[in-house]
């Protein structure tokens, strides 16, 4: 058992996702859920027919419909939805206890039983992500008191509710205002959501009109090339970074830290704090009132003295 | 103009004494006031961050740090940036105040901050709906938050000894209209400020 630590590496291309689609009952989740490309919906809740746009669907009735799916089972399907989310857990639940009695007591899961459920769910994500599906997880929509507020959460068993929040890249939620359907992915205080394709709130076309086909598809794929474009970005910003933090590491006097002042205060926060961790280390400390970095005496004497002699050179 | 210094975790700890109706304000002031001396959570997460921000890549059994040992009887991977204890202030202008928020991060790679945490239970809610990473993301001008949370306990031969029983990466991201979410919660802090801590407004 050990930690492995590597060196951070810049994120990869996105090209699927695992998003988290939740909301009170009745709110048409599933029928949003429909409209993600070439959908395959894994029914855990036994509530597909109530969708009016219904795909292909598999009636799940005990985890191991699902355990031993492949890559060619799965081959004609871009996106798994998993509905919902916490019967796939409960499903998955029964049958640790029945492979392992010892993992349940009174129908409930031992602490060892949702060490097993927390692993074997993600493996089974994971084991979709392999085979390069979009992954749409459906949960029921909890309420959850704080002070004098109401908090919109999750509604899925208890630690594996942990689990998913990890696994998800996005996460929103559905909700009526005036009669509109809305999808919002924006966390607010009242409520979780992962937003990274930094989408606005998407009004939900009505479900009888051709906008509707491929709402959540777009949806995706929207959220996709953000996170990509972000990828360019982070890229971009690592490699300034990088170069910043060298030419810092070279700065041996106040005047050499100074000089890289200007392009600290362009390049931000990061390469102030850099910058400022540079003149730290040097025993420099920075004058307010002149605007600058300033030396102890005794090594301004010695920056003098060096200065001079790189003059004279 | 007059000027306040206020830190993430001042914000938070706010916010959830707001929240919970059995909360004293006592205990609240005595902890932005810093009157209150670190807790065993505290010091043994303070630990562990001394332990990673030396940590070099590779397999490691064991961390050590400021006399506590963390022993890992869990696989995890966690890639870490090279830079690491990064500190950055930005000012903000609320109500006629100059607000300075001071944020340091862990680690950070590019538009991605990184925040390790230790903690006995592993409660995503309670990091998802903080404001850490919102103001993390907005002080660094980040797109990425990443949690590195390691679940924990003591080990019940040596009170120095901590086990490691697992480890999750947890992130959120930069979402449209989070610098309003901020300048809301600085302001909530401040109007608190100006009532209970008068002291910290220059």
């Amino acid at each position: 058992m050990a930690l492995k630590i590597t060196r951070a590496a810049d994120p990869i291309k996105v090209d699927r996702l695992n998003m988290v689609i939740y909301g009170p009952p009745g709110i048409a989740k599933t029928s949003v859920a429909f409209t993600a490309s070439a959908p395959l919906l894994l029914d855990f809740d036994q509530g597909s027919h109530r969708a009016a746009n219904r795909k292909d669907v598999v009636r799940v009735s005990e985890w191991s419909d699902v355990a031993s799916m492949t890559a060619e089972d799965l081959a004609p399907f871009k996106t798994i939805i998993v509905d919902t989310a916490g019967r796939a857990l409960d499903a998955l639940s029964v049958d640790i206890i029945r492979a392992n009695p010892k993992h349940g007591r009174g129908g409930a899961l031992t602490l060892q039983g949702f060490g097993e459920l927390k692993a074997r769910f993600s493996a089974f994500l994971k084991l979709l992500n392999s085979f390069g599906k979009n992954v749409v997880l459906v949960a029921h929509m909890d309420e959850q008191r704080s002070g004098d507020d109401v908090i919109e959460r999750l509604d899925v068993q208890g630690g594996s509710k942990g689990e998913i929040y990890k696994a998800a890249d996005a996460m929103g939620r559905i909700a009526i205002v005036n009669g509109q359907r809305w999808l919002r992915f924006s966390p607010t205080d009242a409520a979780f959501g992962k937003n990274p394709g930094q989408l606005d709130p998407l009004p939900i076309p009505a479900a009888n009109s051709p906008e509707f086909t491929d709402f959540l598809a777009k949806v995706i794929q929207q959220t996709k090339d953000r996170l990509n474009e972000l990828t360019e970005g982070q890229r971009a910003a690592q490699a300034a970074i990088a170069k910043f933090r060298e030419m810092a590491g070279h700065a041996e006097t106040v005047d050499h830290i100074n000089a890289m002042m200007a392009a600290a205060k362009e390049g931000g926060e990061t390469f102030k704090a850099l910058l400022m961790k540079r003149a730290k280390e040097l025993g420099f400390t920075f004058d307010k009132a002149a605007g600058k970095f300033v030396a102890p005496k005794a090594v301004q004497a010695a920056d003098d003295w060096a200065d001079t002699d790189t003059e004279a050179a | 103009m007059s000027s306040l210094r206020v830190s993430a975790s001042d914000v938070d700890a706010l916010r959830y004494f707001l929240a919970d109706d059995d909360a004293e304000l006592a205990n609240l002031l005595a902890q932005l006031r810093r009157e209150t001396p670190p807790t065993e959570a505290m010091q043994v997460g303070s630990a562990l961050h001394a332990a990673l921000e030396v940590c070099e890549p590779g397999s490691h059994g064991e961390l050590s740090a400021n006399g506590y040992t963390f022993e890992f009887k869990a696989d995890g991977e966690i890639d870490l940036p090279e830079i690491r204890e990064i500190k950055a202030t930005r000012d903000y202008e609320v109500d006629g105040c100059l607000v300075t928020l001071v944020g340091k991060v862990d680690a950070i790679h590019g538009r991605r901050v990184d925040d390790h945490k230790f903690t006995s239970r592993y409660d995503a809610e309670r990091f998802l709906g903080s404001y850490q990473w919102r103001i993390y993301l907005d002080v660094f001008g980040a797109d990425e938050f990443r949690w590195n949370i390691f679940e924990g306990r003591p080990d019940t031969s040596d009170p120095q000894r901590y086990v490691i029983y697992n480890v999750h990466k947890l992130a959120m991201h930069r979402y449209p209209g989070m610098d309003a979410d901020v300048r809301r919660a600085l302001q909530t802090f401040l109007d608190f400020a100006r009532v209970h801590l008068p002291e910290r407004i220059q």
